[in-house]
């Protein structure tokens, strides 16, 4: 089974067909650690997507359940059959989807007039778990790709024009998770992993392997 | 003219507020630099904030800090002092017209007129460099004791005379926004200089007029929460769409984003749920000098029918049953025997809130109470509901304003 690790998520602008970006920003959400927030325009309505970054997969089911503590509704139920993250909770209508996919919690809701936001958070899942080909205009440069013998996996990753860069680890039958900073692998025998790097104008892919 | 002003400063002791201004800051990101005025910097009232904690000065001698220079060295020692500009205005017109002219400035000043009355004269000794330090004024016919929460202008005219038999002469006039406020704003704000939580004027800018002319705590936070509900429909409504989640209070209080829909941005958009307004209440009150906390009710309690904000019709909210929790601003330790203040919606607040006619009460200063109290539990929860509807004073927290 394939297992994601997500570094340092951010919006461009394109994640959500049909809509524009307006804003994107971190702001401290104290025990929940960074909230990146942000606020997209569609049509006539508004749709705001927050997005958490936990360490692990676990980390970001129990945040995932700390932020559905603020939510009134008894309506808003997990959803099994939309195909959505790793788990999933949807509002009636579709007004609020909040879902955790591998180290992400997303929450997406109509922020005004947008009525439902499930293909908005459909999209956003795809985009975080597409297999996506090297590529684009100006991608970010993968200069160095190293794993130790512990499995930590040490990168050196910049965009030609220095812009933010985020970072999508992927690995098959073992699992991934950010240690003191530091992206780890726990495998039961070696496991290669491909790091993607994504930025503004495109891709890059490398892969890391064991004592590389 | 011969003599400068170069700076005033009304926050110059940080470390009280006994007999001076508090420690404030604009927002998240933008500081209140002291000294609040500087010469070509300040132009207008915005420029030049301070804020005062009425309970907290009581009784005290106020003081300023006042750096002047001048252009004709051979001045040494003068004597400076300032007046309230309005209190000594330039002549009027005469007649019935001059009579509308002043009972129209003197409703302007009982309302938003300067409370820090004039700035008492003491003699300056200029040093060689022609500038001096920041000196220390008094200030004189202070009204901080007889007004209540607000913002106010202070506009100051500024004279200078070297002998004492020499007339007064006007060298400078300077205009201050000065926040009046019940008493030292309560967590999540502080004091600490250079903390993002020192008291944004931002938020005063709103507490202080939702809050207009308060005297007491409980007066202020009844009307900032009246203020909160009644942003309903045009600026806020209650998150049917989303399930009811908090958009503005997740994790911390998104303060700058709630500012921003206030002043006409997107904001985080135009839902909000029982702890984004628990959160927006409690936040606005405490940085007059109230003491609420945001608290549950626990957990999964049937709803009698209410007005949630924003909304024009009796309903359990959004046609749910039940919610599976509640959050309100809430005073001391947040027990049943402890008020609260929902800005999130209205009860029924007649002899039977189950049923209608329904009566609507804005829950504020509403002792939680126990079953059968007829008091605010009563009112939000079915009779089935009232069991599970239980305060979590566990739960009790100030979100930061971030």
């Amino acid at each position: 089974m394939d297992d994601l690790l997500i570094l340092g998520f951010r919006f461009f602008g394109h994640e959500v067909p049909g809509a524009r970006l307006e804003r994107s920003r971190y702001v401290d959400g104290d025990k929940l650690g960074p909230v990146l927030r942000s606020m997209w325009r569609r049509g006539d309505g508004l749709v705001a997507i927050d997005v958490l970054e936990g360490d692990s997969a676990d980390d970001a089911e129990q945040a995932l359940q700390e932020v559905l503590r603020y939510v009134q509704s008894p309506l808003v139920v997990r959803t099994e059959t939309e195909d959505l993250g790793d788990t999933a909770y949807v509002a009636p209508g579709g007004g609020g989807v909040y879902f955790a996919r591998a180290n992400l919690v997303m929450i997406v809701r109509d922020a005004g007039d947008a009525t439902s936001v499930l293909d908005a958070a459909r999209a956003l899942d795809s985009w975080v778990t597409a297999v996506p080909e090297p590529g684009g205009t100006l991608p970010p440069q993968i200069s160095r790709v190293d794993m130790s013998d512990r499995g930590e996996i040490d990168f050196d990753i910049t965009d030609p024009l220095e812009r933010p860069v985020w970072v999508k680890l992927r690995t098959v039958e073992a699992r991934l998770s950010r240690r003191e900073g530091k992206a780890v692998l726990q495998a039961g025998r070696p496991a290669a992993v491909t790091v993607v790097a994504v930025g503004e104008n495109g891709i890059a892919v490398a892969e890391a392997r064991p004592g590389s | 003219m011969s003599v400068q002003l170069e700076a005033v400063a009304f926050n110059h002791d940080t470390s009280a507020a006994t007999g001076d201004a508090l420690t404030i800051r604009r927002n998240a990101i933008q500081d209140v630099t002291v000294p609040e005025w500087r010469r070509g910097l300040s132009v207008t009232p915005e420029d030049s904030p301070a804020a005062y904690a009425k309970a907290a000065v009581a009784g005290n001698t106020l003081t300023i800090k006042v750096q002047l220079s001048r252009t004709d060295p051979s001045l040494s020692t003068i004597e400076v002092r300032a007046l309230d500009a309005d209190a000594h205005p330039s002549p009027g017109p005469g007649g019935c017209l001059g009579f509308i002219v002043w009972l129209l400035r003197l409703l302007v000043r009982a309302l938003v007129g300067n409370p820090l009355g004039e700035v008492a004269a003491r003699s300056i000794t200029f040093p060689a460099s022609g500038t001096t330090g920041l000196e220390s004024f008094t200030l004189t016919g202070v009204r901080l004791d007889r007004v209540g929460v607000g913002v106010r202008t202070t506009r100051w005219r500024w004279q200078y005379r070297q002998a004492s038999s020499d007339a007064w002469t006007d060298f400078a006039t300077t205009s201050h926004r000065i926040y009046v406020l019940l008493d030292v704003p309560t967590a999540p704000w502080v004091q600490t200089p250079g903390s993002s939580q020192v008291p944004w004027t931002d938020a005063l800018d709103r507490a202080c007029i939702w809050a207009s002319l308060a005297t007491n705590r409980n007066e202020a936070a009844e009307k900032v929460t009246r203020a909160v509900y009644d942003l309903g429909p045009s600026v806020v409504e209650y998150d049917c769409p989303g399930g009811g989640s908090s958009n503005y209070s997740l994790g911390s209080f998104d303060c700058t984003a709630f500012v921003e829909r206030l002043n006409g941005g997107v904001g985080n958009g135009r839902y909000v749920n029982c702890s984004d307004c628990a959160t927006i209440t409690s936040t606005f009150a405490n940085v007059l000098g109230c003491d609420l906390w945001q608290s549950r009710m626990e957990s999964g309690f049937a709803l009698n029918e209410i007005l949630a904000i924003g909304s024009a019709t009796w309903q359990t909210a959004c046609g749910w049953a039940t919610f599976n929790y509640h959050e309100v601003a809430w005073l001391g330790g947040c027990t049943q025997n402890d008020p609260v203040w929902d800005a999130c919606l209205q009860v029924d607040g007649d002899a039977d809130p189950t049923t209608a006619p329904h009566t609507p009460m804005l829950p504020v200063n509403l002792v939680f109470g126990a079953i059968g109290a007829g008091l605010y539990r009563d009112r939000l929860c079915t009779p089935a509901g009232r069991p599970n509807c239980n305060p979590a004073p566990a739960t009790r927290t100030r979100r930061l304003v971030v």
